[in-house]
C-alpha cells in the first residue's frame, strides 16, 4: 500500500512540473481541482519538488518555484518540462474515444477523414490495435442535423419509429436537448402536433429535416412522465430478464420470492413479456394481467 | 502559507523523501548525455545512502518503481570486459510526448475523445489525459464537434484490462454470468474488441472450452487479472478462429402474415412478398429460431405465422401459456 502511494506522488510530481509550467500563476487551489486531491497533498508536493534537480543540487540546479501566495510559478525546471508520453491505459482510453467519434461523424465530414487518419497512426505507433467494430444504430447524418437544429434553434419534422406502438409517425418538433440515460441517446423535444414535450430515442429517428420554423417552446422540460410500477417471478433466463428490465439483486422481495420493476410505457411492459417466451410471469398490477390476457388470447384466435 | 512551514518540512522528510529521490533520479537520468554507472549513481543523486549494500538494493527498487509506472530505463553495457559496469539513462524521446507528431487539430481529437470515457472509475486516467495533452499544445475550438462529447456512450471500466491483455498476448480471468447470473471463472485469450449498440464486446480464445466464444464486459463480475505469460498452441488458435469465420449458419424460412402498417421490424428482414387487403404475406429468412419466435411474440396479434408448422405450434404454445399463467 505505501509503496502505492509514493508511486503515486512520483506520477503526479511528473506531470505537476509540466502542468505548472505551461500555467505560470496558476492558484493552489485550481491545481488540487485539476489533479483531484486535496489543496494539502498539493503543498506537499511542492515542497518535495523543491528538493529537487540535477545532481548538484546548489540553487543553481534545484527546481526554482514560488508559492506563498497560493499562486505558482515553476522555474529552473527545463528537464521534466515536456508531459510524460501517454501511458498504455491512457493510450488505450484515446483510441477507444477516437474510434467512437469516427463512428459519430458522416463519412463526408473532413473531421471523419481526419480522426480515421490520426486514430490508424496512433494505434500504429502504440502497437495497440482499434476495435474491429463500433457499430451504433444511429445514423450520424441524422445526428448532425440533430445538432445542427439545437446549435441554430431551429425547429424539424421527423418520422419516428414508436418501437412500443410498432408504428411510423411524422411530426414536427422543437429540439431542446440530448441526453444519455443508461446507455441510451434520448432528444428532448417539444412536440407541435402532440402539444407536449416528448422524448425520443435517437435510434428510432429515420428521417430529419429542418424546417423554416424557429424554435416554437423554449419553456424547459416541466414534468417527467410517471413510471409505472410491477412485480415479476422470474422463471428461467434470470441474466436476459434482469438485463431488459435493469433489475439489480437489491430489487428482489424475498417474501413475495419476486422482484420489483418500473418502466414508462405500458405497451413496452406487455410486448416485452410477450418475447421473453415464458422467462417470466407478472404478478402485478392486475390492470397489465388483464390486458396480456387479453392480447394472448386475441392472438390465440388466430392459430384457432 | 508558510505558517506551518516547520511541520510542513518534517513531514517531507518522512513521507516525501522517497519521491524525491526517484523524481532525482528521473532528472539525472533524462538530462545526461551518456548512461551513468551504479557508483556516479550512489555518488551524485541526492537520497542514495548508507552502505553499499543497501543503496543496491535502494537503486534495484527504484528501478522497479520507475518502470511500474511506465517510465523506460536503459541500460547498456559501458566496457565489454567488465559486464558488471552496466550503464544508466531515460531517453527523452521515450521518456516525453512528441508535440510535433500532432497537430493542434489533432490534440484537439484527442482530448474530446478521452472526455468520452465518462465512468466515474476512470475519471482519473481522463482527468491525467487531459492533463497532458494540455500542456503539449493549446486547442482549437470546432464548433461541430463538442457537442458529442457529454452524450457519447459510456465505455465500460473493465475495457482497459481487456486490451491489455490483448496488447501484451496475456490471457485474462475473470468471473463471468451465466444465462441464470450464475458466476463462472473464465480464462481467455483475447483476439479483439468491438463496440454493438453502445456495449462493448471482445472475442477470444476460451482456454478451457478451447473454442473462440465473445464475452459482453458489462456481464463480468468483479476484477480482470492479467495472467502470466501461458503458452498458447498458436497452431491451435489459428484454425479455430478460421473455423468460427467461415462456419455458416444455417438458414430457415417462414411464411408470416403482417397487419398492414405494423411490423416494420419484421419487415425489414422480408425478402419477397404479396399483398392481401388488410394484411401483407411476407417471407422471412432467419438463423436462430428463439430469437425470431421472440419478434414474432413482441407484435401481439399483428403477426401470423403461417409456416413452418413447428414455429406455427411453438408461438400458439407460448400464448396458451401466457394466457394459462396472467389469468
Amino acid at each position: 500500500m505505501n509503496k502505492k502511494i509514493a508511486s503515486n506522488q512520483v506520477e503526479r510530481l511528473l506531470d505537476l512540473v509540466p502542468y505548472l509550467t505551461s500555467n505560470p500563476g496558476i492558484s493552489i487551489e485550481q491545481i488540487a481541482k485539476d489533479f483531484k486531491t486535496s489543496k494539502s497533498a498539493i503543498i506537499d508536493d511542492l515542497n518535495t519538488l523543491w528538493m529537487c534537480g540535477l545532481p548538484g543540487y546548489t540553487p543553481l540546479e534545484l527546481i526554482d518555484l514560488s508559492f506563498d501566495t497560493g499562486f505558482v510559478t515553476i522555474r529552473n525546471a527545463e528537464v521534466l518540462s515536456k508531459p510524460r508520453k501517454l501511458s498504455h491505459h491512457e493510450a488505450i482510453s484515446v483510441i477507444v474515444g477516437l474510434s467512437i467519434l469516427r463512428e459519430a461523424i458522416p463519412d463526408s465530414s473532413s473531421h471523419h477523414i481526419a480522426i480515421s487518419e490520426l486514430v490508424n497512426r496512433f494505434s500504429e505507433s502504440m502497437k495497440i490495435p482499434t476495435p474491429v467494430q463500433v457499430r451504433s444504430d444511429i445514423s450520424p447524418e441524422i445526428r448532425q442535423m440533430l445538432q445542427r437544429a439545437l446549435s441554430e434553434n431551429r425547429c424539424v419534422r421527423i418520422t419516428h419509429f414508436s418501437f412500443n406502438k410498432d408504428i411510423e409517425t411524422e411530426r414536427t418538433i422543437s429540439p431542446l436537448q440530448l441526453r444519455f440515460i443508461e446507455g441510451q441517446e434520448y432528444l428532448e423535444a417539444f412536440c407541435t402536433d402532440a402539444d407536449e414535450f416528448r422524448v425520443f430515442r435517437l435510434d428510432r429517428i429515420r428521417k430529419v429535416e429542418i424546417t423554416d420554423d424557429g424554435l416554437l417552446a423554449n419553456q424547459n422540460i416541466s414534468e417527467e412522465s410517471t413510471a409505472i410500477g410491477f412485480t415479476i417471478k422470474i422463471l428461467k433466463n434470470a441474466r436476459q430478464v434482469f438485463e431488459t428490465f435493469r433489475i439489480t439483486s437489491s430489487d428482489f422481495d424475498a417474501v413475495k420470492g419476486s422482484y420489483q420493476c418500473s418502466a414508462y410505457n405500458s405497451d413496452w411492459i406487455v410486448r416485452t413479456i410477450f418475447s421473453l417466451k415464458g422467462a417470466v410471469h407478472l404478478t402485478e398490477p392486475l390492470e397489465l394481467r388483464r390486458i396480456i390476457t387479453e392480447r394472448a388470447r386475441k392472438a390465440l384466435e388466430i392459430y384457432k | 502559507m508558510c505558517c506551518r512551514e516547520g511541520d510542513v518540512r518534517q513531514k517531507v522528510l518522512t513521507v516525501s523523501r522517497k519521491s524525491e529521490r526517484l523524481v532525482n533520479l528521473v532528472i539525472a537520468l533524462l538530462a545526461t548525455k551518456r548512461s551513468l554507472t551504479k557508483s556516479e549513481i550512489f555518488r551524485n543523486i541526492e537520497g542514495y545512502e548508507g552502505s553499499d549494500e543497501s543503496m543496491e538494493r535502494m537503486f534495484e527498487r527504484d528501478k522497479d518503481e520507475l518502470r511500474s509506472i511506465g517510465i523506460e530505463i536503459e541500460v547498456s553495457v559501458l566496457d565489454p570486459l567488465f559486464e558488471d559496469e552496466q550503464g544508466y539513462r531515460i531517453r527523452p524521446e521515450n521518456f516525453s510526448m512528441d508535440a510535433n507528431g500532432f497537430t493542434p487539430l489533432e490534440i484537439t481529437y484527442m482530448s474530446l475523445a478521452a472526455q468520452l470515457w465518462k465512468d466515474a472509475t476512470l475519471d482519473d486516467l481522463t482527468q491525467r489525459v487531459l492533463r497532458k495533452l494540455s500542456a503539449v499544445s493549446s486547442q482549437i475550438d470546432i464548433a461541430e464537434l463538442p457537442v458529442l462529447a457529454p452524450i457519447a456512450q459510456n465505455v465500460h471500466p473493465l475495457l482497459t484490462e481487456v486490451i491489455e491483455g490483448l496488447i501484451s498476448h496475456q490471457a485474462i480471468s475473470f468471473l463471468y454470468i451465466d444465462s441464470e447470473l450464475a458466476p463462472h471463472q473464465r480464462r481467455v485469450s483475447v483476439h479483439s474488441y468491438f463496440s454493438k449498440k453502445g456495449l462493448w464486446y471482445f472475442t477470444g480464445l476460451d482456454l478451457d472450452k478451447n473454442d473462440i466464444r465473445t464475452f459482453r464486459c458489462d456481464r463480468i463480475r468483479g476484477e480482470v487479472e492479467i495472467l502470466p505469460k501461458i503458452k498458447v498452441d498458436e497452431h491451435l488458435e489459428v484454425s479455430i478462429s478460421k473455423d468460427s469465420e467461415e462456419g455458416e449458419l444455417e438458414k430457415y424460412f417462414a411464411i408470416v402474415k403482417v397487419r398492414k402498417g405494423r411490423g416494420s421490424q419484421i419487415r425489414n428482414l422480408s425478402s419477397t412478398m404479396s399483398f392481401q387487403d388488410d394484411h401483407d404475406l411476407l417471407e422471412i429468412e432467419y438463423s436462430f429460431e428463439d430469437e425470431f419466435l421472440s419478434l414474432v411474440l413482441w407484435h401481439l396479434d399483428d403477426v401470423e405465422v403461417i409456416s413452418p408448422e413447428s414455429l406455427r405450434r411453438r408461438v400458439h404454445n407460448e400464448l396458451f401459456d401466457l394466457v394459462k399463467k396472467h389469468e
